[in-house]
């Protein structure tokens, strides 16, 4: 279980978190207008950022998907999964699921479509397997309708039993996930 | 191609009208068929390949030991500010000082035989090291923050993030250190004169007035710098692929 207590962060006279105090047990979804401070909660709980004031307690190892792809260019997509410890078949296996042809796999994330790298990067953080915690930021950006479909089941299936923050704007993927809405 | 031949006729006929125009025999400037005629002497004798190797070898072993030091201290540079502070005023005197003077001072410290290794080390040290911190600086940080999230070990992090990051700006210094090292070594060798290199020969040529030979070994110096340099391009850029995991498109 994740608890945030009272997080305060600035960046310069912007104040971007106001006490914020939440509680994740198990798999959420976090909404809110942009510039609210998500992916600011996400950087803080992720380490790569303190808050300025408050707490945050119940963070074990994490895996996560980023504003950005962050996948290694020169790698493949199954190459970049498979970094992270996760089992180099399972990879394959899924991102199969997610419409990769056998010529996607052996490409360079370089030469991928953005919807691709995406999916890629969500699956570097599903199938992580040393992973207790997900933190999700905005997962399903430049995937049609149907790949969104296909990767909210994906996600929930792959979470299992693990804490997860999933932040997006969409409220159809939301409601796809099923799990309770956090809104901020 | 046909361009770069046409280009290079062009200028070797400048060359040889200059040298004729010149005359005494290609005594002030040998024409492009005496240097070739110097060469085609030299090419069969044993006493140019000892030279040749016994400079190549020294250089060599100047340019590695630049690589791994100017690795080595641009790492240790960029993550403390301290090391830094030392490092920087020495790169900045190596870079300003005059290869003569150096070669004057390191002839008290090391045998003439060695000059081209301290030469060429000290004067290639400053690009590497500079290559480094480039290199560094231009790593992607989001890469490493993703290294951080996920925990990834230190050897997974330099394998797949720091050496691509690092690798275009070092290679680039390490080419360009290639030909500065055989610049640099074979000047320390001319004014310390160690017995079998090309230095001396050049030296030894030079005072026997034998102007085309004196042109012959720097056609020499000039295409074992070239060539080497392709083939530290050509063994880095393998180096890296392989280590890194590329897969092409």
């Amino acid at each position: 279980m994740i608890t945030a207590r009272s997080l305060y962060k600035s960046f310069g006279e912007t104040q971007v978190l106001r006490g914020l105090t939440l509680t994740v047990n198990g798999p959420a979804v976090l909404m809110g207008p942009s510039g609210c401070g998500k992916t600011t909660l996400l950087r803080i709980l992720m380490g790569l950022e303190t808050a300025d004031a408050g707490t945050v307690q119940g963070m074990g190892r994490v895996a996560a998907v980023f504003q950005e792809d962050r996948l290694c260019p020169q790698l493949t997509a199954p190459g970049n999964i498979a970094l992270t410890g996760a089992d180099a078949a399972a990879a394959v296996r899924e991102l199969e699921a997610l419409g990769f042809s056998p010529e996607d796999l052996h490409r360079p994330a370089a030469a991928l479509s953005g919807g691709q790298r995406r999916r890629a990067a969500l699956l570097r953080a599903l199938l992580c397997r040393n992973a207790d915690t997900l933190l999700l930021d905005e997962p399903f950006t430049g995937m049609d309708e149907t790949l969104v479909e296909q990767a909210a089941a994906a996600t929930v299936r792959l979470t299992s039993g693990r804490d997860a923050l999933l932040v997006t704007h969409d409220p159809r993927a939301a409601a796809l996930l099923g799990w309770p809405v956090l809104h901020l | 191609m046909r361009t770069k031949l046409a280009a290079l006729a062009f200028w070797l006929i400048v060359w040889h009208l200059a040298a004729m125009a010149l005359g005494h025999g290609g005594l002030f400037l040998a024409t492009p068929g005496q240097t070739l005629g110097a060469l085609a002497a030299l090419l069969p004798t044993a006493g140019f390949w000892r030279r040749v190797l016994f400079t190549a070898g020294r250089i060599l072993l100047g340019f590695v030991l630049a690589v791994v030091t100017g690795v080595a201290l641009g790492a240790l540079s960029s993550r403390w500010r301290a090391a830094r502070a030392l490092v920087e005023p020495v790169m900045q005197l190596i870079r300003a000082m005059p290869v003569a003077s150096f070669v004057i001072l390191a002839l008290l410290w090391v045998r003439s035989a060695n000059l081209s290794v301290v030469v060429s080390f000290t004067h290639v040290l400053p690009v590497i090291y500079a290559g480094t911190l480039t290199g560094i600086a231009d790593t992607d940080r989001q890469l490493l923050e993703m290294a951080r999230v996920y925990r990834l070990p230190l050897s997974k992090t330099l394998r797949v993030i720091w050496l691509p990051g690092v690798f275009p700006a070092l290679s680039e210094s390490c080419i360009a250190a290639m030909g500065m090292c055989w610049k640099s070594g074979v000047s320390a060798e001319v004014i310390g004169l160690p017995d079998w290199s090309v230095g001396d020969a050049l030296y030894r040529a030079k005072i026997t007035l034998a102007t085309p030979e004196v042109f012959a070994w720097t056609l020499v110096i000039v295409v074992a710098s070239a060539l080497l340099s392709h083939l530290a391009a050509r063994g880095l850029r393998a180096a890296k692929s392989r280590l890194c995991g590329e897969v092409t498109a």
